[in-house]
């Protein structure tokens, strides 16, 4: 049973996991790639820490192959990006979904030009707005970074 | 009196005034923003890079570049950096590939596929510039739009090289 609430608050934090393929060579700084949709998919999973804790943001990011850290924003800087989140709990209790309204291509294919415009200005956004902090220990249980 | 004529097999040979000399000033070109060459391998090297990345790279189910989309950008890459600077080379979660440039002047994106590309120009002022097309279609027009756009040339003063010949030499 999973007893937080559906709507999602514009003051609530929401974390992303990052994996070393959306950082730059030094790990202190996110790409905007790091906020674009799995292939055939306009989802982006993140996840609710306002409920969840940053321990358990942690345990879900070491689930991902090379995570290195964790980025945070607040859902209305989100929606201010002009994306949206969505409580997506079908996945796990505290799960959501940013969704750019953007329909995905066919793998191997790029987007249109007018989605990409559209997309990198949200990216950016999302990028410029998400406050990223490195995994000090990646290797070990429990969020030892500072306060998320 | 030997005439200096620069078009050797002219049917009307050009000479200078009477004043037996004269003064030419050849005006250099205006800044020209294409990648220098030490930037190719650069680029090739981060395609390459890229093409080497397995699949969920990015730990949330990436595709791999293939092959067909490697030797696509490479192509597109040796056309564009001929006439613009050396972009951001960073590989996407679809399996595509993406020349990236910004600068005060505005942003600049091709994406690269296994058949298609699709690229855009937005400069600060005005509206962007969208194609798309066959990946094979990739032309220096884009890496044009690229350095006109976002690299204007400075404007510094020309280089004025005065040039004398002499007659009856």
């Amino acid at each position: 049973m999973c007893d937080i609430p559906v709507p999602i608050d514009g003051e609530e934090k929401i974390v992303r996991a990052i994996t070393s393929g959306s950082v730059n060579k030094t790990n202190t700084a996110i790409r905007p790639r790091a906020f674009r949709s799995r292939p055939g998919a306009d989802e982006v999973s993140v996840i609710r820490q306002t409920f969840t804790g940053s321990d358990f943001c942690k345990a879900k990011g070491r689930e991902r192959a090379d995570y290195v850290g964790l980025a945070v924003l607040h859902a209305g800087q989100i929606r201010k990006a002009g994306s949206e989140v969505i409580d997506s709990r079908d996945e796990y209790c505290g799960h959501a979904h940013i969704s750019h309204g953007i329909v995905a291509p066919p793998p191997h294919e790029p987007l249109s030009p007018q989605d990409n415009l559209a997309l990198d200005k949200k990216l950016d956004a999302l990028r410029s707005a998400a406050r990223y902090h490195p995994d000090p220990d990646p290797g070990s249980e429990g969020w030892n970074g500072p306060a998320l | 009196m030997k005439v200096y004529t620069p078009f050797a097999n002219s049917a009307q040979p050009w000479s200078f005034p009477n004043d037996q000399t004269a003064s030419l000033i050849y005006w250099t070109p205006t800044s020209y923003s294409r990648a220098l060459l030490y930037e190719y391998p650069v680029a090739l090297d981060a395609i390459e890079q890229a093409a080497m990345s397995q699949p969920n790279w990015d730990g949330f189910g990436a595709l791999p570049i293939n092959t067909e989309t490697k030797n696509n950008a490479i192509n597109a890459i040796n056309s564009i950096m001929a006439v613009a600077p050396a972009p951001e080379i960073n590989p996407n979660p679809n399996g595509t590939l993406s020349f990236q440039w910004g600068t005060p002047e505005g942003t600049a994106h091709m994406e690269i596929g296994q058949t298609r590309y699709s690229f855009y120009v937005s400069p600060r002022v005005g509206e962007a510039i969208l194609f798309e097309g066959d990946v094979g279609s990739v032309h220096r027009l884009h890496g044009g739009l690229v350095a006109s756009l976002l690299f204007p040339p400075t404007n510094s003063a020309p280089t004025m090289t005065p040039v004398r010949f002499g007659t009856d030499v």
